[in-house]
């Protein structure tokens, strides 16, 4: 499909769901559903004062270094098992036991054991999204082409350019799978954890409109969030995607 | 160098029994000597080259001396059987990552480029390459390094005759500046004839050595016709067995 018309599709796509939306708030014509023109008009002012920024930049600090820790973490542990069976038996079953473990209860231990601080959300975030890095990263690592590690091996690389050159390249394709799950993943998860123990933060902010029973303040914000998140996968997950498929035909 | 291979053998993968694919293959090569090793095809004569190459450590026997590095430099330049490029790198990239930064001078890697007849493509992702070119990468990057030991895997294969003699003769002028052992792999009686000091003709499965010649034509004297009336004398002067071994068609 030609880009225009894709755009033309999506514009068209999203004018009609808020459409819908905009005959469903009429018609049920209550505060609890207002209308993407109510919405619109809270983000407006929220983003006048200043506030929604503030709380976005919070929540989107978090969202980062949990990312960063996830995603560094997860792909080295992922690597180690897909190309070590020893590793990979040891440690099979405490992937399995983290990959279950309820987000919930993560957040609630870390803020029990750590304490009520940035480190405590930092940490039950990262380690909620670790285990998911972990399996796909040791998927890409088990794949690694045999025919070009030995290559490498023949002829003498040294550590860091067999990673660089040869093992990483056909690991972006990997990355870039759980770095978008993971992106959508690991929001909502800092949005929990705010709920649950900051005074500051998107999730404080719901928490808040929920006490209220703000729903207007509640969907600004989310949509506010949601399209944060679009930016960010349009201006740079997909550019960074295309830099390093180029050499596809 | 000293090669004795006791016995190798592939362990058993699901209905295809264990095989035994090399049986007491003794062989020695001295400095600068070229050895080709002719034999029919799935007789062993890869799993040989990578046992040399020291990718394959899981035989009965030794090769000695293992090629040691030289400070941080690589000593043995492999010609796989396929080209092994990495496709996301350029040919110019493909051809640098071999060399120690040190030595990675743009007028080597443009030297080796030129002499291959790929300068016009250095930029050009492998994938965008015929395989005859492709070949002719993973030559330069088996010169670049000017090994001390040159492992072939039937190099020439699937390059145009005219490309194939060009590349012939760059490899002997190669090894005229810089004296290299080289162990030649090929299924080619007439192109062992033309390059080689020494024939060494495997049978098999298991391979193990059933004739050596030394080819004792002058270099500049193999044309045509000399090794034609060489290779017709050699079929003709061996037993029955030899024959087979030499003459599969």
């Amino acid at each position: 499909m030609r880009i225009p018309t894709r755009i033309c599709y999506q514009t068209l796509s999203a004018i009609g769901f808020l459409a819908l939306w905009q005959v469903a708030a009429t018609a049920a014509d209550s505060p609890l559903l207002p209308g993407p023109v109510a919405v619109g008009r809270v983000m407006g002012d929220a983003l006048a004062s200043g506030e929604l920024v503030h709380q976005l930049g919070i929540t989107l600090a978090r969202v980062a270094a949990s990312f960063v820790l996830a995603m560094t973490i997860g792909t080295a542990i992922g690597i180690a098992m897909g190309r070590s069976r020893v590793v990979d038996r040891l440690f099979d079953t405490w992937l399995i036991i983290l990959l279950n473990i309820p987000a919930l209860v993560v957040i609630i231990l870390a803020y029990v054991w750590v304490g009520l601080v940035e480190a405590a959300v930092i940490l039950a975030v990262s380690v909620n999204k670790i285990p998911n890095v972990v399996v796909t990263m040791r998927e890409g690592a088990r794949s690694l082409d045999p025919d070009t590690l030995e290559m490498a091996q023949s002829f003498r690389l040294s550590r860091g350019r067999n990673l660089r050159h040869v093992v990483l390249p056909q690991l972006y394709p990997f990355m870039a799978a759980s770095a978008r799950s993971g992106l959508a993943l690991i929001w909502k998860i800092v949005l929990v954890a705010e709920l649950l123990g900051r005074s500051d933060g998107i999730g404080f902010q719901l928490n808040l409109f929920f006490q209220l029973f703000d729903v207007a303040g509640i969907l600004a914000y989310a949509f506010a969030f949601i399209i944060v998140v679009q930016i960010l996968e349009v201006g740079v997950l997909q550019p960074i995607e295309r830099r390093v498929n180029r050499w596809r035909r | 160098m000293e090669i004795d291979i006791r016995s190798k053998r592939y362990p058993a993968v699901g209905a295809a029994g264990a095989r035994l694919v090399l049986e007491n293959l003794r062989l020695s090569l001295r400095f600068g000597e070229f050895v080709g090793v002719f034999g029919p095809s799935g007789c062993g004569k890869t799993t040989l080259l990578n046992i040399v190459a020291g990718l394959d450590p899981d035989f009965q026997g030794s090769v000695r001396p293992a090629p040691a590095d030289r400070d941080g430099s690589p000593v043995i330049g492999y010609v796989f059987q396929n080209p092994r490029l990495l496709p996301w790198r350029t040919v110019e990239e493909n051809v640098r990552l071999v060399l120690p930064s040190h030595l990675a001078t743009d007028d080597r890697v443009g030297k080796i480029l030129e002499a291959v007849g790929l300068a016009d493509a250095r930029h050009v992702y492998p994938n965008r390459l015929s395989v005859g070119m492709s070949r002719r990468v993973a030559l330069a990057r088996a010169f670049v390094i000017e090994p001390e030991l040159l492992l072939m895997d039937e190099p020439f294969v699937s390059i145009d005759v005219t490309a194939a003699n060009r590349l012939r003769r760059l490899l002997l002028s190669m090894l005229d500046r810089r004296p290299t052992t080289v162990l030649f792999v090929t299924h080619d009686l007439r192109e062992a004839i033309s390059l080689a000091d020494r024939i060494v003709a495997l049978s098999g499965p298991p391979a193990g050595i059933v004739a050596e010649v030394a080819v004792d034509i002058a270099r500049d004297q193999r044309t045509g016709d000399t090794v034609e009336r060489f290779r017709a004398r050699l079929l003709d002067e061996c037993g029955e067995t030899l024959r087979a071994a030499f003459d599969p068609e």
